[in-house]
């Protein structure tokens, strides 16, 4: 069955070809108009030069090649020289305040909300208008999402398991964690975490062992595919943290609909490409985690970039250039990762260039971050007009969300950025932010509660 | 003998002596080795033997070219050399079991067999040796073309680096590898060129076999290399050239005659019989073996064999794409075979494989491939394979000195050792890749590279 809003779009897809054949009249009631932009849709279609686009409340209503007439009361951005791409989107973070990322796994964070806060506005100003918290501390998220979706705070779409669902022991049992051993004990456990409506479920299926990390314990593969099937007969999405093929392609036959990181243990297989290809499942980028800890060791110097410093307060970026690059110096796994980010990204193309459906993932905490993983894309030789699909249409993809958000066409939410460079010629072009807008609202950005705007 | 003098051997003896004994004693006693020049080296941190913790803080006291004692915090002598290498880190000098110290990869390397004599040949191979050495690699195993050219020079480079008359690490050579007719790894040229250059140690036959070992070891051969399967430049490559029956003969006269023997071969896909074969015969390492299979590692782990891949060589021979395989440092090469190897780099490395398996590897990068003095970049490729750096660094100490049969002087900083060190400016633990940035080298307690 077609949901009302797909039937909108439909309806608004056929006006739209009218438009064309300039049969229709430009009196559509709207209420913002980009006029003479070069629009980059997310679908990786041509740029099409010139375009106008119409948002009418929350939704893209119209797209036009030709100059339109601004209906009364419209308001006009002239997007002449400028570039307009869906909002980007993140669908592998761990939102700070609630939980730290660290090698051994999930630390418990301070359940600061306005930290939480500060980081997904930072989010919003970096162009960032989608994300997806893949393990944290259930109350802290899930409250953090009912903030955004009250409207209470402005903040971008917060999607989000809430708590992983793993094995006692396994990688991801840290706080906030579900843990199960057994089917049908595990009933119980889940269906909390189901009864706070978690937008996927995040699961883990990983023994480390690698990267000079002892072993543990492991999800048993025939529990994991009883619950990928007891999440999706309730309309959940699942994903799974693995990092090799054999748990991937593990968890791909155990039913998952996405990968929460690519293999990073090794080279992949001639296969696995090809099977990626196939199965169309998502999977998730996540290069600048393990490029960020050597990145701060060589080059802290990076964090004096506009966008670092417009997110993060001063006194935290002089801890993280000092303090911070010298624990990351002294780290192995520093450098085991900056050895291994090589062959993720080779193993990212490869399957890109299969057909397979790469998102965009940084498992980082900040809007500048998802940058940095177009930045890592580019280095292993993914153009930059895929990029920006990667960054939009396959991370909605990836959420199960593709309906309603990640490209701009029309019927489709309104979360777009507009940019002053061109990002399909140096995909640092999309750092140029000029305007973000989320559900046809423009984020006023030199109002959101960030160091910058202080 | 070339390494061991008479006189530190009696020297060794002494210190195993006082090392046995109470240690605080042994630098004032008034032993013969007192009168010896002393050099002290203060180091910020030593990894003294691969495999145990790091220590902090150390003085290291050399004395004829060996390691005389170790103890802890900054000490002097009176009349003792310092040497402050308080802000570096040391540990024992990288031994590297493949290299072929008379090529070079630049193009027209295929007609080097016919135009360079044996002292083109040593004069290009003193400039890899000085590389080298600068490096940190301060022993490695030269393994041979095949042409009697390069046999010739690298012993004569041998004698030339003993003697102190150039700079360079530590050289052990094989000479020649065996090989049987038509099946050496040297380029091919017409029946009558070959006829003069053709490849040394070709036998057919267990008693030619042995004959050939035992010539081998005459002319000066350290350790006895052996072509196991087909030569690279035929393709498809002959999985397996010698009877097992000949496999047997090579490695029982080699070690009767106290030398490892290692067999260089493993290029046919799908086909591990030749480097299967040679384990069963009791060889002590397979090098490059580039497809093994579940038995090679049942095999490895049974008699306690050593792996030695070249996986950096690999990744550096072709370029990246089929478009631009002549961008490696062998696009000299022929087509097909550059075909070939950029199949080769794109297969999951063996080496994965290996770890996985639980084998024992030891270090050997085959430059010659590429410029001699980026041996260390295997250190990476390695750790990538799955090898902690510590697993990594104990490839090219402990591990290669054991296949070179020198455990006893090379390998470890060790009280007798050989004063055969490197210095680093972080620990390599942490990041292997500060081995690609060496600061200081000692070989035999003298300083070839200073900070």
């Amino acid at each position: 069955m077609q949901k009302p809003d797909q039937l909108v779009g439909r309806v608004l897809k056929h006006l739209s070809s009218a438009t064309f054949l300039g049969l229709f009249s430009l009196s559509v009631q709207a209420d913002l108009l980009i006029s003479n932009v070069t629009l980059i849709d997310g679908t990786g279609r041509p740029v099409v030069p010139g375009a106008s686009v119409l948002v009418e409340g929350d939704r893209i209503s119209r797209i036009s090649r030709q100059a339109l007439q601004a209906p009364k009361g419209t308001q006009v951005i002239d997007g002449t020289g400028k570039f307009l791409i869906p909002g980007l989107m993140d669908v592998h973070i761990h939102l700070r305040g609630g939980v730290n990322v660290t090698k051994d796994g999930l630390t418990a964070g301070s359940q600061d909300f306005a930290e939480g806060i500060q980081a997904l506005q930072g989010y919003l100003y970096s162009g960032v208008t989608a994300i997806f918290d893949a393990g944290n501390l259930p109350d802290y998220i899930f409250g953090l999402r009912d903030m955004e979706r009250s409207g209470e705070t402005v903040l971008p779409r917060v999607y989000t398991t809430g708590g992983i669902v793993t094995y006692p022991g396994s990688h991801g049992s840290g706080p906030g964690a579900y843990l199960v051993d057994a089917w049908p004990d595990a009933i119980p456990v889940i269906d909390e975490h189901i009864a706070r409506k978690p937008d996927m479920v995040k699961f883990t299926l990983e023994e480390r062992g690698w990267g000079a990390r002892p072993m543990i314990t492991l999800l048993p593969v025939d529990l994991l595919q009883t619950m990928i099937e007891y999440y999706n007969n309730q309309g959940i999405r699942s994903t799974v943290h693995a990092s090799s093929e054999l748990r991937a392609r593990e968890a791909i036959f155990a039913g998952v609909d996405a990968l929460a990181h690519p293999v990073i243990q090794g080279p992949i297989s001639d296969s696995f490409a090809p099977l990626m290809a196939a199965k169309k499942i998502p999977m998730a980028t996540t290069l600048t985690i393990g490029e960020n800890y050597s990145r701060l060791a060589e080059h802290p110097e990076f964090l004096d970039e506009a966008l670092y410093q417009a997110v993060l307060d001063a006194d935290e970026i002089e801890d993280l250039q000092t303090a911070g690059t010298a624990k990351w110096q002294g780290e192995t796994w520093t450098w085991w990762m900056k050895l291994m980010t090589p062959v993720a990204q080779e193993n990212i193309r490869k399957i890109h260039e299969a057909g397979g459906v790469v998102a965009l993932g940084t498992d980082q905490s900040s809007g500048p971050a998802v940058h940095r993983e177009m930045e890592l894309l580019a280095a292993a030789g993914i153009q930059p007009m895929d990029i920006i699909k990667i960054a939009t249409l396959n991370a909605a993809l990836y959420l199960g969300v593709a309906d309603q958000l990640g490209s701009i066409e029309e019927g489709k939410l309104a979360d777009i950025v507009l940019l002053d460079a061109d990002p399909t010629a140096d995909i640092n072009g999309a750092k140029q932010i000029n305007i973000v807008i989320k559900a046809g609202q423009i984020i006023e950005r030199d109002k959101l509660d960030l160091p910058v705007n202080r | 003998m070339r390494i061991i003098q008479p006189a530190s051997v009696f020297l060794l003896m002494l210190l195993m002596a006082t090392a046995n004994g109470n240690s605080d004693q042994s630098i004032e006693s008034n032993s013969p080795a007192q009168k010896l020049p002393l050099t002290i080296v203060h180091a910020g941190q030593v990894l003294a033997v691969p495999g145990e913790a790091p220590l902090k803080e150390q003085s290291i006291y050399i004395r004829n070219g060996r390691i005389a004692e170790i103890r802890s915090g900054y000490l002097e002598a009176e009349g003792a050399k310092l040497i402050d290498l308080k802000s570096l880190f040391l540990l024992p000098g990288l031994i590297d079991l493949h290299v072929h110290l008379t090529s070079a990869p630049e193009p027209g390397g295929e007609l080097d067999d016919v135009t360079d004599g044996p002292a083109d040949l040593a004069l290009i191979g003193a400039v890899h040796a000085e590389r080298l050495l600068h490096a940190g690699f301060t022993s490695v195993l030269d393994m041979g073309t095949g042409r009697r050219s390069h046999e010739d020079a690298v012993f004569a480079l041998r004698t030339a680096i003993d003697e102190g008359l150039i700079a360079g690490p530590r050289l052990f050579a094989v000479g020649s590898p065996l090989s049987i007719p038509g099946q050496s790894r040297a380029m091919r040229f017409n029946s009558a060129v070959d006829a003069v250059v053709g490849p040394q140690n070709v036998c057919v036959g267990v008693d030619d076999c042995r004959r050939v070992v035992r010539e081998q070891v005459k002319r000066g051969a350290d350790v006895i290399n052996v072509y196991n399967t087909g030569s690279l430049l035929s393709i498809p490559s002959v999985p397996i050239t010698f009877t097992e029956a000949e496999l047997k003969a090579i490695a029982d006269t080699a070690h009767a005659l106290g030398r490892s023997v290692i067999a260089d071969g493993g290029n046919t896909p799908g086909d591990a019989s030749g480097i299967n074969a040679a384990l069963r015969a009791g060889f002590d390492a397979i090098d490059t073996a580039t497809y093994p299979d579940a038995e090679t590692w049942r095999l490895l782990k049974e008699y306690n064999a050593y792996f030695v891949p070249h996986l950096y060589a690999v990744q550096a021979a072709v370029g990246d794409s089929p478009d631009t395989l002549q961008s490696g440092s062998m696009g000299w090469l022929p087509q097909p075979i550059l075909e070939f190897l950029y199949e080769l780099k794109q297969e999951a490395p063996s080496a994965i494989a290996a770890k996985k398996a639980g084998v024992r590897f030891a270090f050997g990068s085959d430059p010659g491939v590429f410029p001699h003095g980026e041996n260390a970049r295997e250190f990476a490729e390695l750790v990538r394979a799955g090898l902690s750096a510590e697993e990594a660094v104990i490839t090219a100490t402990s591990a290669a000195a054991k296949v070179l049969r020198r455990n006893a002087d090379l390998g470890s900083i060790e009280v007798g050792k050989l004063a055969d060190m490197i210095a680093v400016a972080n620990d390599p633990l942490i990041n292997v890749q500060e081995l690609e940035q060496v600061r200081w080298v000692m070989k035999g307690g003298t300083v070839y590279l200073s900070p």
